[in-house]
Order: C-alpha cells, then sequence, then structure tokens
C-alpha cells in the first residue's frame, strides 16, 4: 500500500510550518527581551537556559518519540507547546516566564524535529526515505528563507512581540497540517521490530557501540564546529566593512542558502541513495572548508559574499537529508531511530556551541581571518573523518547489511521518486 | 573626512542602573529579579528638593520627596530602537556610559545586523545622539546622526578595551564649536 499523496504533501506543509515557527525563536528573542529593558547577562542567562535544554533533551526526547507508537500525538503535543512558549512570551516578558518558555521551547523542539522524521519513516518505509528526507529539507529550507524575510519585517516594522503572535499563529496551519497526515498512511512503527530484537539496554549498549554511529556522532559535532560560527563572523565582517548596505547582504546571506538547500535537496537525496551516503556526506562536508577560505576574502564584496555563502546551502541540505538518514541505516530492525537522531543532535549541539565561543575568542583575538581559517579546519577535519572512518551505511552495500531486518512493510522507492521529482517549489532559484 | 575619535580613561566611565523615577506604565516592565534599567534624557532638569515641612522633620527618617515629570518629557533609552538618518531602525541601545557627576558620555549601541546576525557593537558619542520624547506624534524616538558609511570600519566596543566612541565630525568652518571639541574631559 502506497501512501496516498494527500499524506505526502501535508507532510510538506507540516515541514514548511514548522520551519516556520521555529525561525521565531533564537534571534528575535534577544532583540525582544532586549526592548523589554533587560541587560545583556539577563537575556544571555535567558538564551543559554534554552540552550542548554534543547542540548540536554536531545537524547531523551528521541527515546521518548520512540517509546510512544503515536508519532503524531508527539508531534501535536510539541506543536502546541511551541505556540504556548511563543504566547508566553509575548504576553508576559517576566524573568520567570521567559525561563519558563525557553525550557518549554527548548524540549519541545527537541520532540518536534524526531517526531517529524518518524512520521517521515513511517509514511514512506527505509525505502522511500532518502526521497522523502530531501522533500522534507526542501520545504523547511523554503520555509525558513520565507519565514526570515517575514518576521523580520514583522520585527522590524511592527513590533518585538509581533513575531511570537505571528509563530503561535504559524502552529495553526502546521497543527492542520499534521491532522491531515492520514493515520492509515502511517506503518505501524514498532511493534514488529520491538517483537523481533526484544528491545532492552542491550540493544541501546550495541547502538552506543556501533563505531558508525560514534563516528557520524563526531562527523555532526565537527561540522557545527566548522559552521555554526561562520554566518555569524561573516554578517559582523560584512556590517562592520559594508556600509549602507550591510543588512541587506546579511539577509541575503542567510536567505539564499536556503533557496540553494531547496534547489538542490532532491539531487542530494538521489545522491545518497545512488552513490551512496558518503558520496553525499563528502559533498556536503567539503563545502565547509571551502567557505571558510573563501568567506575572509569574499567579505569586502557584496555579491562574492552572497555567492560564497550559497555553499552554506550545499552543506546545510547535505546534513539535513543524511543525518536522519544515517540514523535510519544504523538503526534498522530496531526501534531506536529517534534515539540515534538524538545523539546527533546533542552532538550536533555541542559542536555549534563550542564554535561560537571558540571563533568569537579567536576573532577577537587574532582576527576574524584567522577564526575563518580556524573554521575551515575543523571542516578539512570533518572532511577527513568522513573519507578515513566514516563506513558506508547504506544498507545494500557491504558492513550496513548485518542487521537486514525490515520491521515494517517495505516499500519500494519508485512510487517516492516521481512525486518528488514534480513538486512544485515556490520561490526557486539558483 | 575621517570621524572624530577621542579615548578617555576608563575609570571616568560609569555604567548607568539607575531605578526609573516614574511608575512602569506597563506591566512587563515589572521585573523582580532584574536591575531595573531605565534613563532620563539628559536634557531634564530637576527642581531642588523641597524643604522639609515641620511634622515630616520631627520623623526619624524623611521621606523622598516626590517629584514628577510631565508626561512627554522624558525618553527610555535603554534597549530602544535607535533610528538612523535615513529614519530606518539602525541599532538598539546596550548601555549608557556616564561621567561621575552622571553626565551622559556615550552610547553603547547593537549596531546593524538581520535577526541578530552581524551585528557590532558600537560607542557613540552622547551627542551623535539626539532624542524625541513620546508625546511628540510620528517623530518620538532617538536618532542617530552618524549613517552607516560614517560608521564603516569603525573599531567595536569590547569590554576591559579602551573605549574609542564615534563621534559627528567637526561642521567644516566651526572648528571651535563646542560640540565638536572633547566634551568627556571632566565635570562642567
Amino acid at each position: 500500500m502506497a501512501p496516498s499523496k494527500r499524506s505526502q504533501r501535508a507532510l510538506d506543509w507540516l515541514n514548511f510550518f514548522v520551519a516556520d515557527v521555529q525561525t521565531g525563536f533564537g534571534p528575535f528573542v534577544a532583540v525582544y527581551l532586549a526592548a523589554q529593558e533587560w541587560t545583556q547577562a539577563e537575556i544571555g542567562l535567558a538564551l543559554s537556559v534554552g540552550a542548554f535544554t534543547a542540548m540536554v533533551s536531545q537524547v531523551p526526547a528521541g527515546a521518548l518519540v520512540d517509546a510512544t507508537p503515536r508519532k503524531r500525538l508527539a508531534a501535536l503535543a510539541a506543536l502546541i507547546a511551541v505556540a504556548a512558549s511563543a504566547l508566553l512570551l509575548a504576553t508576559w516578558p517576566a524573568t520567570l516566564p521567559v525561563l519558563f518558555a525557553e525550557v518549554l521551547h527548548g524540549f519541545a523542539s527537541c520532540v518536534l524535529a524526531p517526531a517529524v522524521a518518524a512520521i517521515s519513516l513511517a509514511l514512506v518505509g527505509r525505502g522511500g526515505l532518502s526521497g522523502r528526507l530531501a522533500r522534507n529539507v526542501r520545504y523547511r529550507a523554503i520555509g525558513n528563507g520565507i519565514a526570515a524575510g517575514v518576521l523580520g519585517a514583522a520585527g522590524t516594522y511592527v513590533s518585538g512581540a509581533a513575531v511570537f503572535w505571528l509563530t503561535a499563529a504559524l502552529c495553526v496551519p502546521a497543527l492542520a497540517a499534521l491532522a491531515a497526515i492520514r493515520q492509515a498512511d502511517l506503518a505501524p512503527p514498532a511493534e514488529a521490530a520491538q517483537a523481533s530484537t526484544g528491545g532492552g539496554r542491550g540493544e541501546i549498549r550495541r547502538l552506543l557501540a556501533d563505531r558508525r554511529l560514534l563516528v557520524f556522532a563526531a562527523c555532526c559535532a565537527l561540522f557545527a564546529l566548522s559552521n555554526a560560527a561562520m554566518l555569524p563572523l561573516a554578517g559582523v565582517e560584512a556590517n562592520r566593512n559594508t556600509g549602507d548596505m550591510a543588512n541587506l547582504v546579511i539577509a541575503a546571506g542567510i536567505v539564499v542558502p536556503q533557496f540553494v538547500g531547496a534547489a538542490i535537496s532532491p539531487w542530494v537525496g538521489r545522491l545518497a541513495e545512488q552513490r551512496g551516503r558518503r558520496a553525499a556526506l563528502l559533498l556536503g562536508f567539503g563545502a565547509l572548508p571551502a567557505r571558510g577560505l573563501l568567506l575572509p576574502l569574499a567579505v569586502a564584496d557584496p555579491w562574492m559574499l552572497i555567492a560564497v555563502q550559497a555553499l552554506d546551502g550545499v552543506s546545510a541540505a547535505a546534513l539535513g537529508v543524511l543525518l536522519p538518514l544515517i540514523a535510519a541505516d544504523l538503526t534498522r530492525g530496531t526501534n531506536r531511530f529517534n534515539l540515534c537522531m538524538g545523539i546527533f543532535g546533542l552532538a550536533t549541539g555541542v559542536g555549534a556551541t563550542l564554535s561560537t565561543a571558540a571563533a568569537g575568542a579567536i576573532a577577537g583575538w587574532l582576527g576574524a581571518g584567522v577564526a575563518f581559517v580556524a573554521l575551515a579546519g575543523a571542516g578539512l577535519l570533518a572532511v577527513l573523518l568522513v573519507l578515513f572512518a566514516m563506513p558506508e551505511t547504506r544498507p545494500a552495500a557491504g558492513d550496513g547489511s548485518r542487521n537486514l531486518r525490515e520491521g515494517k512493510t517495505a516499500r519500494p522507492p519508485t512510487d517516492v521518486v516521481p512525486a518528488e521529482v514534480e513538486a512544485p517549489v515556490p520561490g526557486r532559484s539558483g | 573626512m575621517s570621524t572624530a575619535k577621542h579615548a578617555t580613561p576608563r575609570d571616568s566611565f560609569t555604567t548607568v542602573t539607575a531605578g526609573t523615577p516614574r511608575r512602569p506604565r506597563r506591566r512587563r516592565e515589572r521585573r523582580p529579579v532584574a536591575v531595573r534599567c531605565a534613563l532620563l534624557a539628559s536634557a531634564l532638569v530637576f527642581s531642588p528638593p523641597a524643604a522639609p515641612s515641620a511634622d515630616e522633620a520631627t520623623e526619624a527618617v524623611t521621606p523622598a520627596v516626590r517629584e514628577s515629570i510631565p508626561d512627554g518629557t522624558a525618553v527610555r533609552v535603554l534597549g530602544r530602537d535607535v533610528k538612523g538618518p535615513s529614519g530606518q531602525v539602525v541599532a538598539q541601545v546596550v548601555n549608557v556610559l556616564v561621567d561621575g557627576s552622571g553626565r551622559p558620555l556615550a552610547a553603547v549601541l547593537d549596531y546593524g545586523g538581520f535577526m541578530g546576525v552581524g551585528k557590532r557593537r558600537v560607542a557613540v558619542a552622547w551627542r551623535a545622539l539626539s532624542f524625541v520624547p513620546g508625546g511628540t506624534p510620528g517623530g518620538s524616538g532617538i536618532t542617530l546622526g552618524l549613517t552607516r558609511d560614517q560608521l564603516k570600519g569603525f573599531p567595536d566596543h569590547k569590554d576591559g578595551e579602551p573605549i574609542v566612541v564615534a563621534a559627528p565630525p567637526a561642521p567644516p568652518g566651526a572648528p571651535a564649536s563646542p560640540d565638536a571639541a572633547p566634551s568627556a574631559t571632566g565635570p562642567k
């Protein structure tokens, strides 16, 4: 039984609106709280509380999503929690409510991402997963790009609180999209797998001892270490050097990679399926050192800067497709898909935190040029790690096949790929 | 024309964390843990405290004198948007540096950026800012008299480093203007 077109489209829109909803947090919180006369130390505390919650929740939230057979319900609860924290921020920006909202949002995000991935897996099965994940990345990227523009305008021209009202309002279409995914199209996610393996701690231990998991977690950490600080650093340099055009250049540096990612993600998905995960990883990770070395040369010229930032879209699309795809490869026949995603998410979060701290320190101490080279170095390490230590995890090839027992009804990938190719893309560019 | 710069000894600055003399107008500004940070425009003139009346003088504690500030004469500064010469919002006020007598010397701004990406911290001379109280329709707020191009390449403001503030360049033909002279050389 193929998943219905309707459920596929609904999942597209779910990804689109989830990206919209998540864009509102983070950057706008700092600006908003500053306008509420919060001191820098208080704002830093609130954001750190949120980031810390998101980091420590990754693995437990993944395990939670694994544990429930009702992935749609988990996504529903997470979306409602995100909407609640947005409303709380908009209406009651006092210390405790804001801290509570940050904690709530941090945890809800950690449930939302794996829940959407789990719904995708249940919808198309392992066979069609790469195409489906590519579609997820495409709609998330479009959602991010549009939301950055719309929310940026709302924050600038309406008010800081308007961003959070809008965020809460965008949860409504997200919930509608979630509701439009037919339960009947979702494979019973766990029963067969649990019956076949018995589950339990031994399975988790086996997963944690899997060399492929550890190597890819290290890859994720190095990727984030290299990637996370690049755009902020380039933005500061553009702001310093570009004069009147600076904000437009920075905005383009944020939005253009999203549309590049949207344009190439289906191709990344096919690459991962046909040439293997390693090929797609090398492409995406290889864009990092290139970007790190080119950015310091490009910051003086707005067009060059935007062109180099387009490489960000390549990296982001590759990781966006491959992180859940490799998690699915590694947890084949088990019910630990979301736990595995949580581990990769944790590694990414640690890398990103270190990245901004280290790049800021190096830039202040030795200059932005050195900081860019250091970030490029981390990216190069990530490439080398993929090249020399990361095994291929595509099931048909070699060592990935040791646990090939399918936990659910296998579906031919052919019913997914055509739909993904003909999907119309608003605002496709570059 | 280069922008005028001057460094001032760091210990002559004090960070303003003054309590607001007005009752907060909105509930969201009541934060119990927070140090309340609100600053009034420097143009404000304080009237001398009224002499204590006879029955007040008999008490051990003299209550604070109540002064009211007329509506539409004070400007909130911290966290507020700053418009550029073209009227677009270009920055937010992060902090105010004052001298030993409480006179504002400079404002620290989060300048530029999009969605929080790329903003940088610069200090601008207090006289580079102009303030219009909220009562004025349309034009209220804080305006920075320096363009982006004038601030291009200006060094960032960092804690623990000598403070360099961006000041408006002296108008041509008026080199002795008191506005253009460094004003941070001590209380008047």
